[in-house]
């Protein structure tokens, strides 16, 4: 009875191989255009480097907030942002904590200085006008209320962890959902790619205007956190 | 064909055909049990005006009587207060841990009131802390606004 249930399994595997087989073909079609007409090379704008240097502690826990973080486009096909597996990996660990070993305290005045700039950001004419297009652009995509890209994190979170209004959830259930969930991620991070190839590449050099304006106009203090 | 094969393989599954190790022993071992709990706050201005929401997501397991693991899951503050913005980057503000046999997890949240486009209009920062406490029986989840794991 054992030997044909592990020959039905086989079989299913197969069969699985199979059809992931054709879904991955598919893809790639769809993330080579993306990729060549995605033009932003986000490691020359004025913060990449401060962005860099702290992204290991500003994403400690929360892996998409970042406003340049920008998967690659093999990555939002097999993970789209990394965020429910990162979510699956802490619910299944065992004892192990994820960067344990960061000290982020050394970080704490350039992540502070870094944060008031992406709120900044946010509130410049240019900057605010360009996301609010690449929001409208992911919205006819099919992923609305997210106003600007720090939002992704929390549209995710929202979606991962709805209310328990007092309750508790047992981990399988919410590791259940956090699987299905990563379907709908891929999608979405693929869909960013798209919105930002549209929306942001061809103005990025307004993008990059306001942030050199405000690097520039920032006490010096906060200007050398920026600029180091 | 492939129909055929998946309900010969649930039909299987579901005759009981399969027995647990822990059936045939007639011994059940001790199970982890693991449980994801949240603290929901509201965040209020020294002048008691609501400025936004927190939301931290926390996971425990236990064994038995004996809690083994914490874990802060995630954590994330919202506004639609204007002028009011999150601040998300701050570090080592937020931990996890197991003390006394309660799974603690924190998160401290920040936000700023900005009037303005400058680095001159940040005016006011709110800060404040959530907390969830995850047992292995009676009261299994409370929740505080401490801001640390002791």
């Amino acid at each position: 009875m054992l030997n044909i249930l592990k020959s039905l399994t086989i079989c299913l595997i197969v069969f699985g191989a199979g059809c992931s087989q054709n879904n991955t073909e598919t893809s790639d079609n769809k993330l080579e255009d993306l990729s060549s007409g995605s033009k932003v090379d986000y490691q020359t704008w004025p913060l990449a480097q401060v962005g860099e240097s702290v992204r290991e502690c500003d994403d400690k826990y929360n892996t998409i907030t970042s406003l340049f973080y920008v998967p690659s486009s093999t990555m939002a096909e097999q993970s789209g942002y990394g965020y429910s597996d990162n979510q699956i990996n802490r619910m299944n660990n065992n004892n192990s904590r994820i960067s344990n070993d960061l000290d982020c305290s050394k970080v704490a005045e350039k992540l502070s200085a870094f944060s008031k700039m992406k709120i900044l950001l946010l509130k410049q004419d240019s900057t605010s006008e360009i996301y609010s297009n690449w929001s409208q652009c992911m919205s006819e995509s099919g992923f609305s209320d997210i106003s600007n890209p720090t939002e992704r994190g929390f549209h995710l979170s929202r979606k991962m962890y709805p209310p328990l209004n007092g309750k508790m959830e047992p981990i399988t259930k919410a590791i259940a959902r956090a699987e299905e969930i990563k379907d709908y991620e891929i999608q979405m991070a693929q869909a960013d790619l798209a919105c930002q190839s549209t929306e942001l590449a061809p103005v990025q050099d307004k993008l990059i205007a306001d942030q050199v304006s405000l690097i520039e106009s920032a006490p010096s203090d906060i200007t050398d956190l920026l600029r180091n | 064909m492939l129909k055929l094969i998946l309900v010969s393989f649930i039909t299987i599954l579901s005759s009981g055909f399969i027995t647990s190790p822990a059936n045939a022993t007639g011994v059940e071992p001790e199970t982890e049990e693991c449980y994801r709990g949240e603290k929901l706050g509201s965040f209020k201005a020294a002048a008691q005006n609501t400025i936004g929401t927190t939301t931290l997501i926390g996971l425990w397991c236990f064994v038995g009587k004996t809690v083994t693991q914490a874990e802060l899951l995630d954590g994330w503050a919202e506004t639609s207060t204007p002028f009011w913005s999150v601040d998300y980057s701050q570090s080592d503000d937020k931990d996890s841990g197991i003390v006394d046999n309660e799974a603690r997890i924190w998160q401290r949240f920040h936000f700023h009131l900005l009037v303005g486009t400058t680095w001159l209009n940040f005016t006011q920062t709110e800060i404040g802390c959530s907390r969830i406490i995850g047992r292995s029986s009676g009261d299994l989840i409370e929740t505080d606004t401490r801001c640390s794991i002791y």
